[in-house]
């Protein structure tokens, strides 16, 4: 049984920071959420990040994960916009 | 020598850095500056990185390498911050036994740096600024 609830940090960078004004807070989710669900927060929160939605990258605990990982108490997510660019 | 750093790059130390008595060639990559970006004129650039999965990827790139090529020394350094013009944001050195696989381990290292490392570019112009989102990473 997953818990009732879990308690992550979630990490913000580049566009996406920006957008939120800040690059680290604390959020407490429903047990047995997937990485995805972060997402899908951030953007109820900020609907800015809805372009992002298609192409935005998700690490958990420093590497890259899919959309269905499913998340742990004290998981640390980043939220990845695309890399630097450049040909 | 893997690192993420606030400073200039030295280039020369770069390359003392994977000099090696087996090696008979060393390339090096510098990633610069440019002063314009798609017509606008560019003022400079600032980079951000989220550090420790950058390291933990460029490793990850470092070893893949190994695997690929027979090299002797690989050192990787980005800069993070601001980077003016004509300055280098990221530097790559490799040491092998031919130029061959000097050349394709360098190259290989920059593609993928820019694929997955997570460090991001903002442009300044002379009137606004805007984040780099390069199509390439969109992808995986």
């Amino acid at each position: 049984m997953p818990p009732p609830k879990i308690s992550v940090t979630i990490r913000l960078f580049a566009s996406v920071k920006d957008i939120a004004r800040m690059s680290e807070t604390s959020v407490d989710l429903p047990g047995a959420s997937v990485a995805g669900d972060v997402l899908s927060f951030l953007i109820s929160q900020y609907p800015e990040m809805q372009r992002f939605r298609s192409y935005i990258r998700i690490a958990v605990n420093e590497s890259y994960v899919d959309p269905g990982f499913v998340l742990h108490d004290g998981d640390e997510i980043a939220i990845i916009p695309p890399v630097s660019g450049g040909h | 020598m893997i690192e993420i750093v606030n400073k200039d790059i030295d280039a020369a130390e770069l390359l003392a850095s994977v000099v090696a008595p087996e090696a008979g060639g060393i390339n090096l990559f510098l990633g610069t500056t440019r002063n314009h970006s798609k017509g606008k004129k560019v003022v400079r650039l600032e980079y951000e990185a989220y550090t420790p999965m950058a390291l933990t990827l460029l490793r990850e790139i470092e070893g893949e390498i190994r695997e690929k090529w027979s090299i002797n020394k690989i050192s990787i350094v980005h800069r993070i911050g601001v980077v003016p013009v004509m300055e280098a944001s990221v530097a790559i050195a490799v040491s092998a036994a031919h130029r061959k696989e000097a050349f394709e381990a360098c190259r290989y290292a920059i593609d993928e740096l820019k694929k997955r490392v997570p460090i991001w570019k903002k442009e300044i112009f002379e009137d606004g600024e805007v984040w780099v989102e390069n199509a390439e990473s969109k992808s995986t």
